[in-house]
């Protein structure tokens, strides 16, 4: 049964404050006066402290009063974390925060610092998922503010630490390149999070790569903030595990401050804020702190911990002792804190009130509005080319008028003219600078561009997709490289819970635009095996709200990378940019040296139209080849096969595989007597699928004979094996006429 | 008990139907504060060898000459203001108190920050600067449709205007003074207002007509007011002021809390800030509402014609469920009327 403590936390502080009555003395302060000799809060910080501290806690406890009634659907409180409100005082409001979720009194402490606020009101609308929740419009419960500088997190893994990295780097690398910030020059950016959090790889890797640049001498201005209440949700943190872990840390300087007791954290806090802003390097600040009332309203904390050790950490509550050494200086009566800590409760109840009566979400089309956007009335040229710049840059030699290459070139080249547009844009990934990446399509951009835009990160996925998040909120553009495909898997989260679901979680008030181009699929002749072949596309396609393109000629790959910039840059898309491998360097088709897989360079403002496809070969054939990236290169293979053998077919190239042109699909694949989806993906989960199902949805009852050449479910196999698990110029000839001749 | 922000008026407010103000709820158990601060107005204003605001309250009738003008019209506001404040019951809890415009000082008094002394010198000597001595003016015009929505389209059309306006040369120059719920109060000086009372479209709003320009007012929280503002920096500034006991919300939407202000700025904000730049009344009223949700707002006097602005706020903000002119009539009508106007005894009886 649960038994909620919250009867015994409010009990305890009301009995302790009132104890006091008897021996209180009243002081004599203005307000500026320090209240404590070597403290540095003066009388006015002190007391709005408490008040946050205050605001904080009952937050928690109206939460789950409203949850008994139905009310609200989020419990999990920062009752025992007030001490994070020195924080919120401490630092600026225009210093970028993400917080966790125990983060209510550094919120609160942080709303005083700006006019207009409404933090009890807001909070309790984000409780109550009303759509008038100003920060994530009822989408989650986050502490969240545009005004305040913070971009709500959703995260509960501490997966919110690379973007935290990512934007204090870039903020800092910002002003090499001259490019306007929106925040004052010395800001720093506040990460929080917990000590169990702290454990998970995305942390971990993300403090790890602030330490990996901190120790090269790059600023990064980051106050990552521990607040360690030793548990993560039963389970205890080791006694001394972040310390040990963080005090000698190469690259980070740590400070420890009680965050029970504002009297002892207050001036280490300062310390650590100040070094961060006056150092630009990070700093770890390990705030001591409690959980009280469990984990969550739902978590029976009785199940693991007896009552001694609960009440143990009750006796440790930061809001009492903050009042309590008040009350001791004389600074304010106990009658005094009680008649506070009983207004705020009063106000606090009503807010609860009166926001969940206010309106909710109730059809997908208000819920679902920020993952949509016009992509097809998206300027593509939204920063027009400066002509005698851009032949300068080219030293006359423009690139449309060199003779045709491959697709590795025709990107690079499309980078170089992208960079010369756009300032802001920045290439980052693992050896993209001097190496000029593995296949060298960002060749030359170190030397052209400089190493403020063009760098090597180190070995981390989860970092390299962080720096993106973090590179588009502190104003740069940002085109990341993953090396290969398999390579994204371990680092997914941060694009399908981070860099995807900001614009949905923020109501579109938060955009982080960025080109993801990721080396892809396999056809590798047998080398490099299933890291370097990988073909799963699944993780992707399911992710709400992302473009996911892929070219398979190097003129179409150049046209598309200009068309994604223009619509991440314009509607805020997160854009994975798939490159087919096999096909950098592709210059032939039928027969060797026929070029006839190359074309010239696309003229400058040559930009993909968004959905665009391509219907090619006998158009009006009864066979129709869907398909896409290799599988298009082969199809035209096999068309030419089958054209031989009499069997006229046609081909549709798609160039956006997310999301599907299914007007252009449909349309194409009307009144064909057989359709072959060749999918070089795999079977189970890959494109295929939602094709196929488009078409019976879309067609019937006169939907032609679908057949599907997909990848095998299986990992590929290193040397001649993979042939055996991918779609073939022969198994795409086979199909099509199989389905010809007995259709 | 209930829980209260009250609101404090601004000029304008103590028109024919006032006459007699502060001799209303003299059966009232407190009426003898409200009588006391009246005595002591008086005597303020006597020393300084000026009318007593209880003479120019009982005067036979009415006279725009004499009631209208800011060297009286001021102190007559701020005392019923204060004498109506005598009268809230103890037990009811004040969360939060602010004012429009002028209402800021009253602000100041109800929050406790000036004493009545002190807040009725300020009231006083910025009122009567104003004696012969008004500078510009201001136009008052609706940005709110017939069921009082924000229309924003009328905004923008005035937002439009004012830049036409302003673009003809300095002379010109007119803006934004007043955020004032479901209208926008424009200041200037002669050649722009005229050509803004020119440019914006004639409407009707209500039983009137718009634009109109505000009789003897200045061009209150604009630039122009920089002369007044210093000329009460420097006659004011033996004003004693003190931490408030209740939280005042300004004309920016900022909070003045106890314990927690710093008088010196508190200063600075009241006699050069607030008089020089935009009072955003709507900022504050929507502020009280969402943080404070308060039982009731209670208008003070004299007269009630701020609660149309603050039920326009409670509309745009959806409080209560009030999305519109009726839903905000029948909400009046319940047991717990949004807004409690102490102009309206049956109203009025619910607080005191």
């Amino acid at each position: 049964m649960a038994v909620s403590r919250v009867e015994h936390v409010d009990h305890n502080f009301r009995e302790r404050i009132s104890a006091m009555e008897s021996g209180f003395t009243a002081g004599s302060f203005e307000p500026e006066d320090p209240v404590f000799p070597g403290a540095p809060a003066t009388l006015t910080q002190a007391i709005s402290l408490l008040e946050c501290q205050i605001h904080s806690r009952w937050i928690d406890f109206v939460a789950r009063e409203l949850k008994s009634e139905g009310k609200s659907f989020y419990t999990i409180g920062s009752s025992g974390h007030e001490g994070n409100a020195m924080v919120g005082q401490i630092a600026r409001h225009t210093d970028p925060a993400f917080l966790h979720y125990r983060s209510g009194g550094f919120f609160f402490a942080r709303a005083r610092q700006l006019e207009g606020q409404t933090p009890v009101f807001d909070t309790a609308l984000s409780l109550t998922a009303s759509s008038q929740d100003p920060i994530s419009g009822g989408r989650h419960k986050v502490w969240g503010s545009v005004p305040l500088n913070i971009p709500p997190q959703t995260s509960t893994i501490a997966s919110h630490v690379p973007k935290a990295v990512g934007a204090a780097f870039l903020f800092e690398r910002r002003k090499r390149l001259g490019i306007a910030a929106q925040w004052p020059e010395d800001s720093i950016f506040i990460c929080s999070f917990g000590d169990a959090s702290i454990n998970h790889s995305t942390a971990v890797g993300g403090v790890n790569a602030a330490a990996w640049g901190a120790f090269q001498n790059l600023p990064f201005p980051l106050l990552l903030v521990c607040e360690d209440n030793g548990l993560g949700i039963s389970v205890h943190t080791p006694e001394n595990w972040v310390e040990a872990n963080y005090r000698r840390r190469a690259g980070l300087k740590y400070f420890q401050a009680n965050g029970l007791d504002f009297v002892e954290g207050y001036p280490v806090i300062q310390r650590a804020v100040d070094y961060c802003r006056t150092r630009r390097m990070p700093a770890f600040l390990h705030l001591k702190t409690v959980r009280l009332l469990g984990h969550a309203g739902s978590d029976v904390e009785q199940n693991y911990h007896d009552r001694a050790q609960i009440e143990a950490a009750e006796a440790k509550d930061p809001v009492l002792k903050t009042a309590q050494r008040l009350v001791e200086a004389g600074a304010l009566s106990p009658g005094e804190v009680l008649a506070m800590y009983d207004r705020i409760a009063r106000q606090t109840r009503a807010a609860g009130q009166e926001a969940s009566r206010r309106p909710k979400h109730v059809t997908p089309s208000t819920i679902m509005a920020p993952l949509r956007a016009d992509y097809a009335a998206v300027n593509l040229n939204p920063r027009p080319v400066d002509e005698s710049r851009r032949r300068q840059f080219w030293r006359e030699r423009l690139p449309e008028l060199e003779k045709p290459r491959h697709m590795a070139a025709y990107i690079n080249w499309a980078l170089q003219d992208l960079c010369l547009q756009y300032p802001e844009m920045t290439i980052f990934g693992e050896d993209v600078a001097k190496k000029g990446g593995v296949y060298h399509v960002t060749a030359q951009l170190l030397e052209k561009f400089g190493k403020a835009r063009v760098f090597n990160t180190l070995l981390d996925e989860q970092t390299i997709l962080g720096i993106a998040q973090g590179a588009a909120f502190a104003g740069m553009f940002p085109v990341a490289e993953i090396q290969y495909l398999a390579y994204l898997h371990n680092a997914i989260d941060q694009i399908r819970g981070e860099a995807a679901s900001l614009k949905f979680f923020s109501d579109d008030q938060y955009r982080n635009p960025m080109i993801v181009r990721i080396a892809s699929f396999a056809y590798q002749k047998g080398f490099g095996g299933h890291f370097h072949n990988d073909n799963a596309l699944a993780a992707l396609r399911e992710i709400p709200g992302v473009i996911v393109a892929t070219a398979s000629t190097g003129r179409d790959a150049a046209r598309l990378l200009r068309a994604s910039v223009a619509l991440a840059k314009e509607t805020g898309a997160v854009v994975l940019f798939l490159e087919p491998i096999a096909l950098y360097m592709t210059r032939d088709l039928l027969d060797k040296n026929d070029g006839l897989w190359t074309a010239p360079y696309p003229e400058p403002g040559d930009a993909m139209p968004f959905g665009e496809t391509a219907l090619s070969g006998d158009v009006d054939a009864e066979n129709l080849i869907i398909t896409y990236a290799n599988g298009h290169y082969l199809s035209q293979q096999a068309r030419a096969d089958l054209a031989r053998d009499g069997v006229p077919t046609a081909i549709l190239e798609l160039r956006f595989l997310k999301p599907l042109n299914r007007e252009a699909i449909l349309n194409a694949a009307r009144g064909r007597r057989q359709v072959v989806l060749v999918d070089e993906c795999r079977r189970t989960g890959g494109i295929s699928e939602e094709i196929a199902a488009l078409l019976v949805e879309g067609l019937q009852p006169e939907t032609p004979r679908i057949v599907r050449v997909c990848g095998e479910d299986a990992f590929i196999p290193l040397g001649q094996a993979w042939e055996c698990v991918l779609p073939s110029r022969q198994s795409i000839y086979e199909a099509v006429k199989e389905g010809a001749d007995h259709g | 008990m209930a829980r209260l922000v009250i609101v404090a008026p601004g000029r304008g407010t103590y028109n024919r139907a006032e006459l007699g103000y502060l001799g209303r709820f003299a059966d009232h158990p407190r009426s003898a504060s409200r009588r006391a601060l009246a005595e002591r107005a008086d005597a303020l204003r006597r020393a300084l060898g000026r009318p007593a605001v209880t003479e120019l309250d009982a005067a036979d009738a009415y006279s725009p000459r004499r009631h209208l003008p800011g060297e009286h019209a001021s102190s007559l506001i701020f005392t019923c203001a204060a004498a109506d404040l005598a009268l809230i019951a103890p037990e009811h809890e004040v969360t939060a108190v602010l004012g429009n415009s002028m209402g800021w000082y009253t602000t100041l008094y109800a929050g406790g920050a000036l004493d009545f002394d002190n807040a009725f010198r300020i009231v006083d000597a910025m009122g009567w600067q104003q004696k012969e001595n008004v500078i510009g003016g201001q136009i008052i015009y609706p940005v709110v449709d017939e069921r009082w929505r924000p229309d924003p389209a009328r905004e923008a059309e005035v937002v439009a205007a004012m830049a036409q306006v302003s673009a003809r040369g300095s002379d010109y120059w007119v803006g934004l003074s007043i955020r004032l719920g479901g209208f926008l109060v424009i200041a200037g000086e002669g050649p722009g207002l005229k050509a803004l009372l020119e440019t914006l479209p004639q409407t009707t709003f209500g039983a009137n007509e718009y634009p109109f320009q505000l009789g003897r007012h200045s061009a209150f929280h604009t630039p122009l007011m920089k002369p007044a503002s210093e000329r009460g920096l420097v006659e004011l500034a033996d004003v004693d002021w003190r931490q408030p006991a209740t939280p005042m919300i300004d004309g920016a939407g900022g909070v003045w809390r106890p314990r927690q202000t710093d008088v010196d700025a508190l200063q600075r904000y009241t006699l050069s800030t607030q008089v020089q730049e935009l009072y955003d009344f709507s900022a504050g009223m929507r502020l009280a509402l969402r943080e404070h949700n308060p039982d009731h707002v209670v208008l003070l006097g004299p007269g009630e014609t701020l609660g149309g602005a603050i039920a326009h706020v409670m509309i745009a903000e959806g409080w209560r469920g009030i999305d519109e002119k009726r839903a905000f009539a029948d909400a009046q009508k319940s047991d717990r009327p949004p807004l409690i106007a102490l102009n309206r005894p049956d109203q009025a009886a619910k607080v005191i």
